[in-house]
C-alpha cells in the first residue's frame, strides 16, 4: 500500500509539472507580447492549465501526508522542511506571478502603500519583466531541495 | 555518486516535464480557437520552450543511461522496456506533431517542418482550410499515449518488476 501511494505521489508530481510548465511558459511569452488578442489566447491558455494545476497540487500534498504517516517520516525533520519549502515558494509563485501578471495584463489590482504586501509588490515591480526568470531560477531551486531532501533524507 | 546520477536523472524528468508544459496546454486549447491570430500564438507558445526541452531531455537520456550502467541494470529487462517505451513515444509524439500540428502552421502562414527539414513561412490558406488543418488535430490520444506512457515508465523504475 506504501509503495502504490509513493507512486501516486510522484506520479502526481509529474502532472503538476507538466501543467505548471503551461504557467511558464505563459509567463516568458507574456513578456514578448503586446498585441490584445495574442495576449488574450495565453490568458486563456493559461485558465485551462488552472483546475488541473490545483487538482494534482492537491494530490501531492495529500499523498505526501498520508506518506508522512504510513512512513512515519513526520519524526524525521527532512519532511518538514520539504514541506516548509513547498509553502514558501507556493506564496513566492503567487505573489511574484500575481504582480507580473498585474504587469503583464493589468488584471490584478496593486496594493496600495502601507498594505501587507505593499514591499514585495515594490519588489516585483523593480524585477519587471525579468519576474519570470526569477520565479523560474526559485521553483527549480526550490524543486531540487526538495527532491533532494526526498532522495537523501539527510536529517 | 550512483545517488547524484539518479538525482540528476529524476531532476532531468521534472524538467522535462515543465518544459512539455506549454505544449500540453497548447494541444488542447489551439481546438477551441477560431481566430488564426489567437492559434499563432498557441503554437508560438510552444515553440519557444523548445531549447528547455532539448536540455532537459539530454540531462534525463544521459543520467538515466550512466545510472543503467553504474547499477548494471541492462541485464534485467525492465530498462530495456522503458528504454523501448520512451523511443516509442517520442516517435509516435515525432510524427503526430508533424503529420497534423505542422500541417496548420503551413496552413496559418507559420514556418513548419516538413519532409526531412524546416522550411519557411507561406502564404496563409484560407480560413476553411485553417479550420480543415485544425479539425485533424487529435490532442487525447497524445495525451494519453504520452502521460500514460510516462506513468508505465515510472512504475518500472520504481517497481522493477522483471
Amino acid at each position: 500500500m506504501y509503495d502504490a501511494i509513493l507512486f501516486l505521489h510522484v506520479a502526481s508530481a509529474l502532472g503538476y509539472f507538466l501543467v505548471h510548465g503551461a504557467f511558464a511558459s505563459v509567463s516568458f511569452a507574456l513578456n514578448r507580447e503586446t498585441e490584445p488578442r495574442r495576449i488574450e489566447a495565453l490568458e486563456s491558455a493559461m485558465d485551462r492549465a488552472g483546475p488541473w494545476s490545483l487538482g494534482s497540487l492537491l494530490t501531492i500534498v495529500a499523498s505526501g501526508i498520508a506518506l508522512m504517516v504510513m512512513g512515519n517520516w513526520w519524526r524525521d525533520g527532512w519532511t518538514w522542511l520539504s514541506l516548509l519549502i513547498l509553502i514558501v515558494i507556493g506564496v513566492v509563485m503567487v505573489l511574484f506571478g500575481g504582480v507580473h501578471l498585474g504587469l503583464r495584463l493589468g488584471t490584478e489590482e496593486m496594493p496600495a502603500e502601507g498594505e501587507r504586501w505593499h514591499r514585495t509588490v515594490q519588489w516585483g515591480l523593480r524585477l519587471g519583466n525579468r519576474i519570470p526568470m526569477f520565479l523560474a531560477v526559485t521553483g527549480l531551486t526550490a524543486l531540487g531541495l526538495i527532491l533532494w531532501l526526498m532522495m537523501f533524507k539527510p536529517f | 555518486m550512483y545517488s547524484w546520477i539518479v538525482f540528476l536523472h529524476v531532476l532531468g524528468v521534472m524538467g522535462f516535464m515543465l518544459a512539455h508544459g506549454g505544449t500540453t496546454v497548447m494541444t488542447f486549447q489551439i481546438q477551441k480557437e477560431r481566430d488564426p491570430e489567437r492559434m499563432r500564438t498557441l503554437l508560438d507558445l510552444s515553440g519557444y520552450s523548445w531549447p528547455s526541452f532539448a536540455i532537459t531531455f539530454l540531462l534525463l537520456f544521459v543520467s538515466g543511461v550512466i545510472a543503467a550502467f553504474m547499477g548494471r541494470w541492462w541485464g534485467q529487462g525492465w530498462i530495456w522496456a522503458s528504454l523501448a517505451i520512451l523511443i516509442g513515444m517520442s516517435i509516435y509524439m515525432g510524427w503526430s506533431s508533424r503529420a497534423h500540428y505542422h500541417k496548420l502552421r503551413k496552413a496559418l502562414g507559420m514556418p513548419y517542418f516538413e519532409g526531412t527539414g524546416d522550411r519557411p513561412a507561406i502564404e496563409a490558406a484560407s480560413d476553411e482550410e485553417i479550420l480543415a488543418a485544425q479539425a485533424k488535430l487529435r490532442p487525447i490520444p497524445m495525451a494519453v499515449l504520452g502521460f500514460g506512457g510516462t506513468l508505465v515508465i515510472l512504475w518500472l523504475m520504481m517497481f522493477k518488476p522483471f
